[in-house]
């Protein structure tokens, strides 16, 4: 019996040979636990070795396998061919991010964002290392842990279409991680990220789409992290009217 | 060396591309029927102002036509699909939680599902 195959429609990209991208048809067997990652791999280890993604862990922790599948920002390491078969897989860039070559894309955007909303514990007081380390209870972790499991894959940016029209704005993922640390009862950085995380780039640019929340791989949930950060951004600046300076 | 990237523009007709991004542009253009009605009950309640032949003149004259009941059924349909988009997401935008865990989010939709029905009851109670 002939071995099973499905149909890669994959862009191609090479800046030395063209401006214009193409859609290049790859065949490969058909495996039933094969995930889109490893037609990949077969790609390049069988057919074509100039063909060039990003990937690393194959198994959903490391984000970098992001790719748009069938038009659905996914990672490709967890999206498996056998909910495709026997129609053909088209493999894209994520969207709204510039390509450098093939299913590769610019990123340079997204750390800058990262750094701009600090997403890094800003201790509320130094203390030495032979005070020992800061505590929290189980209650405390509760707050924030979900916003923590965010693994920088991006899809959320590729999903979002306020992104898309207007890159300026932080996005989900930035804004997920700046209320993480935001959340966290170790954290006194949270003036400090205000600035970026309530400006107009910044949570009052989103229209509550939620596609971002759809997509996430690891059930973040960013559109609940902008919606709440706006109620209390909003609670905050009720406050600082109703109340006399300097009570809090 | 850098070479040039390659740049997707957004298509005019994204909010097409999935069944989601439809919904949501359904709801944006819901708050216009929003918006739209809440004009027309100042202007109700200014006719309602001026006197209650005024207000008369006013519901026979223009809320009994055919074309003003179905404008009505119109913004009814899209002030209800905006009301129960609201509530559903509710759970999203509020973070309710007994100790560390948050409350299942059918409660706290429930609940406004309950407050809606409740609030309904007492305006019809004063009205009647
Ligand atoms: S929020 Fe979710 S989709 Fe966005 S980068 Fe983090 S893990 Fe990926
Ligand atoms: S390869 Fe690491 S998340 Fe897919």
């Amino acid at each position: 019996m002939p071995e099973k195959s499905i149909t890669l429609e994959v862009f191609r990209y090479l800046p030395e040979q063209s401006d214009e991208p193409k859609y290049q048809k790859y065949d490969v067997p058909y495996r039933e636990d094969w995930v889109v990652l490893d037609a990949l791999n077969y790609i390049k280890d069988h057919i074509d070795g100039s063909l060039s993604y990003r990937w690393s862990c194959r198994m959903g922790v490391c984000g970098s396998c992001g790719m748009m599948v069938n038009g659905e920002p996914r990672l490709t390491c967890a999206a498996f061919l056998r909910d495709f078969y026997p129609q053909p897989i088209r493999v894209e860039p994520l969207t709204n991010f510039p390509v450098i070559r093939d299913l590769i894309i610019n990123l340079e955007d997204f750390l800058h964002k990262l750094k701009e909303v600090k997403a890094w514990l800003i201790p509320k007081q130094e203390k030495p290392v032979s005070e020992g380390e800061y505590l929290q209870s189980p209650k405390e972790l509760a707050t924030y842990k979900q916003f923590s499991m965010c693994i920088n894959c991006m899809l959320c940016y590729a999903a979002c279409p306020v992104y898309g029209l207007e890159p300026k704005f932080l996005g989900p993922a930035a804004i997920a991680l700046g209320q993480r640390y935001n959340l966290d009862s170790r954290d006194g950085g949270k003036e400090e990220r205000t600035d970026i995380i309530a400006s107009s780039e910044g949570i009052w640019e989103c229209t509550f789409i939620g596609e971002c929340s759809r997509v996430c791989p690891k059930h973040v949930d960013p559109a609940a992290a902008i919606q709440r950060a706006k109620v209390q951004s909003t609670q905050e600046w009720w406050m600082s009217l109703l109340l006399p300076k300097g009570a809090k | 060396m850098k070479t040039k990237e390659y740049v997707r523009p957004m298509p005019a007709n994204w909010f097409m591309h999935n069944r989601h991004l439809q919904l949501f542009m359904l709801r944006e253009l819901s708050a216009f029927f929003v918006a739209g009605y809440s004009v027309f009950l100042l202007v109700m309640l200014y006719k309602a102002g001026q006197g209650e032949q005024a207000f008369q003149q006013f519901f026979e004259g223009v809320m009994k036509s055919g074309l003003s009941i179905f404008l009505h059924l119109i913004a009814l349909a899209f002030v209800v699909y905006h009301a129960l988009t609201s509530f559903n997401a509710a759970p999203v935008i509020m973070d309710v939680r007994i100790g560390e865990d948050p409350i299942d989010p059918r409660l706290l939709i429930a609940a406004h599902y309950v407050m809606w029905v409740v609030v309904s009851v007492v305006i019809l109670i004063v009205a009647l």
